[in-house]
């Protein structure tokens, strides 16, 4: 499903920050990304849908990621950012959920009732026409993810999915991601979050990744609990 | 300085409505085309700052202080044309949600603040910057385009009005003056701190810019004072066509809304000594928010 | 029933539009168009001693320039400023109270204003919040520190809150970006103009002309 192959990057103003990554994903199968913060975790997971594109080969559903190719690419892969008061930018939840679908081209009314399907799977409907700023951190996080997953993405990136969310918040965050089939990608530093959301974990150090292999394993080695 | 609804004249508002949305849609248009699509969410987080800028209190001098008014400081960086539509988003939620300015006034003050603010704003910083000045044109931009909208929108409303009298045009000249040096220094203050947080050089041309900045107030405090002294001819023309005396002194008493100007003076609002008081305050205050807080600074 | 928020915005501003062509200290003509949003207060489901209590916000601006008017021993005028200001602000607060800010806006996009700007007025209201909220942290956390009245704290808090904002722009972006953004803003929001609209816009504009100008 994803196919990077020697990835390196550095921004404008910095040293490099990834140095060679080599990394797969299968389809339907769950990775976690560990690391301590500025290992450059984030950094690859924006690779992943072209917002950043630096030297090396990075393959989605066989696709190549290049500016030519990033419109199909961003409809594959869906991106849910650490920050959800940064992703849920429109001034209502439902013209949140339904901006991606209006970007695809579905019809306004499609997309309204689709996006509205979707709130009340993620038993968010009441707060349709809220401002996103009044939600609680697990619903906006909640909102967040109905407004990537209306777009039936085929591999689902989060990035620190447990930011701001209470023990309850985050069992329940892991039980719905349980129940979605595609491909995963979840960063995290939560290591109990991560077993119970993925099967295998990549450990990020310095731009390089150290190791990969089963999410226990990996935790065990790094003593990263 | 933010009008209601219900001051201004038709005319007032026919003209100055006409020219704004002539503004505004050429605006739109030009910050549109010469900025990048990325622009667009950071034209309104800016425009949403300037809200939260106004919680930060800043101390100018004994007893008062003053927040951040935004127009140059977005002048300076995002360029004018976007700067006049994050301001224009401004004043227009400002009307919509908080009842700060009128809605048929948004013809007038948008004008004032977010046109001709900004562009004043903008023009001395640029000019200024050309010339390796940027600090000083910030600052007297600033000062400028506060000032100047003050005095736009003071000017509509007295004609509308036809009530004002020269003591007070004096009067809140001064008024004026004192909030536009506050908005130059405050603004002058956020650039450095923003130059400092993203690790751009700054400081070699520190020294030699108090000085400047302290001519460049009080030139403009002499040019307003000669101004305000000579435009009641006009002033009183327009009144007397309008067939009403002119026999008012001035009273301070009469502009008890301080946030008018941004302004919280807590000393100044009791005092009424009248314009000349003011600008010795006003003198007094700025040099001592000038020195005295070097110290803390550096 | 609910009315179009161009509906709303069109009486509106043809209200303000028509008081503000009333000479000043023609007071029985501007009595006579204060009905108007008396009548509308005491009819729509609004909460009517908060707005009326509201609209006294704007009396300060227009107590300036009555006390002016008064010294000058011209009543008429002094009440006339007072009066008008009041009642517009009135008028503008129930015409927010039957329409939402962001309808507004949208009714005024759909009646010609540039989208680019109604766009980042929607960003002003997205974000109004979230930054407020990251400024009262900031002065909570000068406040621990015993500064909260230094200037380079200020300052320093004024440029802080600025560099994050241009970050958080950024983010946004990237946000807007992994969804499929290519440069302009799909806008879908229902706006239906029905007969209904059209018969209110129509009776309340002769309403207002009749007031103003047939007296
Ligand atoms: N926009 C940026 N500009 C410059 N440097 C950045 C930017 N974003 C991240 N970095 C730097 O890149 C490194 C990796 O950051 P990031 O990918 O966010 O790490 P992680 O997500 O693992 O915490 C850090 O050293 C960080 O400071
Ligand atoms: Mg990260």
């Amino acid at each position: 499903m994803i196919r990077v192959r020697d990835l390196r990057y550095r921004y404008a103003d910095s040293g490099p920050v990834l140095n060679g990554i080599d990394f797969d994903l299968k389809a339907g199968e769950s990775t976690a990304l560990l690391g301590s913060n500025g290992s450059g975790k984030t950094t690859f997971a924006l690779h992943l849908n072209g917002i950043l594109q630096g030297e090396g080969e990075v393959e989605v559903a066989t696709i190549r990621v290049t500016t030519a190719t990033l419109e199909e690419v961003r409809r594959k892969v869906g991106f849910v950012f650490q920050s959800s008061e940064n992703q849920l930018f429109l001034p209502t939840v439902l013209e949140d959920v339904m901006f991606g679908l209006l970007n695809q081209g579905v019809p306004a009314e499609q997309a309204r009732s689709r996006a509205m399907e979707m709130l009340e799977r993620l038993h968010l409907a009441s707060y349709a026409n809220r401002n996103p700023f009044h939600l609680s951190a697990g619903e906006k996080r909640r909102a967040a993810i109905a407004g990537v997953l209306v777009m039936s993405p085929e591999v689902l990136i989060l990035d620190e999915p447990t930011t701001f969310l209470d023990p309850p918040g985050i069992r329940e965050l892991a039980a719905m991601l349980n129940q979605l089939p595609m491909a995963k990608l979840i960063i995290t530093h939560d290591s109990r979050f991560a077993i119970d959301t993925t099967t295998r974990a990549s450990f990020f150090d310095k731009g390089r990744i150290l190791a990969d292999g089963p999410t226990r394993d990996i935790i065990q080695r790094f003593d990263w609990f | 300085m933010h009008i209601p609804d219900g001051i201004l004249s038709a005319p007032i508002l026919a003209s100055f409505g006409a020219a704004s949305s002539l503004g505004v849609i050429y605006s739109a248009r030009k910050a549109e085309a010469t900025t990048l699509a990325h622009r667009i969410p950071l034209l309104g987080v800016l425009g949403a700052f300037v809200f939260a800028a106004q919680m930060v209190n800043f101390p100018v001098g004994p007893g008062a202080s003053g927040h951040l008014l935004g127009g140059a400081l977005l002048a300076a960086t995002i360029g004018p044309w976007a700067a006049s539509i994050t301001m224009t988003a401004i004043l227009i939620i400002q009307a919509l949600m908080f009842q700060d300015g009128g809605v048929l006034a948004l013809a007038a003050n948008v004008f004032n603040m977010a046109i001709l603010g900004v562009w004043l704003a903008w023009l001395p910083f640029r000019a200024l910057s050309k010339i390796n000045q940027p600090r000083l044109g910030l600052f007297l931009g600033a000062l400028l385009s506060v000032l100047l909208s003050a005095v736009l929108a003071l000017a509509q409303v007295s004609l509308s009005s036809r009530v004002m009298t020269q003591g007070l045009w004096v009067f809140c000249l001064g008024l004026f003056i004192v909030t536009g040096a506050i908005e130059g220094f405050i603004t002058l203050a956020a650039w450095e701190a923003i130059e400092r947080l993203e690790g751009r050089a700054s400081g070699q041309t520190r020294k030699p810019m108090h000085l400047a900045i302290l001519a460049a107030s009080i030139a403009i405090m002499l040019i307003g004072v000669f101004f305000a002294s000579g435009a009641p001819d006009v002033l009183e023309y327009f009144q007397t066509q309008a067939g009403i005396s002119s026999s008012a002194t001035p009273f301070p008493a009469l502009m008890p809304d301080y946030e008018w100007a941004n302004l919280n003076v807590e000393w100044l609002r009791k005092s009424s000594a009248g314009a000349l008081g003011l600008l010795a305050a006003f003198a007094i205050s700025f040099l001592i928010s000038k020195f005295v807080p070097r110290g803390q600074q550096d | 029933m609910k009315l179009d928020p161009r509906c709303a915005l069109l009486l509106l501003l043809s209200y303000l539009i028509a008081l503000a062509s009333i000479q000043p200290g023609a007071n029985r003509l501007l009595l006579t168009l204060c009905a108007l949003p008396v009548v509308l207060l005491f009819l729509s489901p609004v909460p009517r001693a908060e707005l009326l209590a509201q609209a006294a916000y704007v009396l300060p601006f227009s107590f300036a320039i009555a006390a002016v008017a008064l010294l000058r021993g011209n009543t008429a005028q002094a009440v006339f400023f007072l009066l008008r200001s009041y009642i517009s602000i009135l008028a503008v607060l129930i015409t927010t109270k039957l329409a939402t800010t962001l309808e507004l806006l949208r009714a005024m996009e759909r009646l010609g204003a540039p989208r680019f700007l109604i766009v980042v007025c929607e960003f002003v209201i997205r974000y109004i919040e979230v930054l407020r909220k990251e400024a009262d942290s900031m002065r909570l956390a000068a406040l621990c520190r015993g500064a909260a009245q230094s200037k380079l704290i200020a300052a320093s808090s004024l440029g802080m809150l600025f560099v994050r904002s241009l970050e958080r722009s950024t983010g946004i972006h990237n946000a807007m970006l992994a969804r499929g953004f290519n440069g302009s803003l799909p806008r879908a929001y229902p706006m239906q103009w029905r007969l209904a609209d059209t018969v209110a816009l129509a009776i309340g504009i002769a309403g207002i002309a009749t007031l103003r100008w047939a007296a």
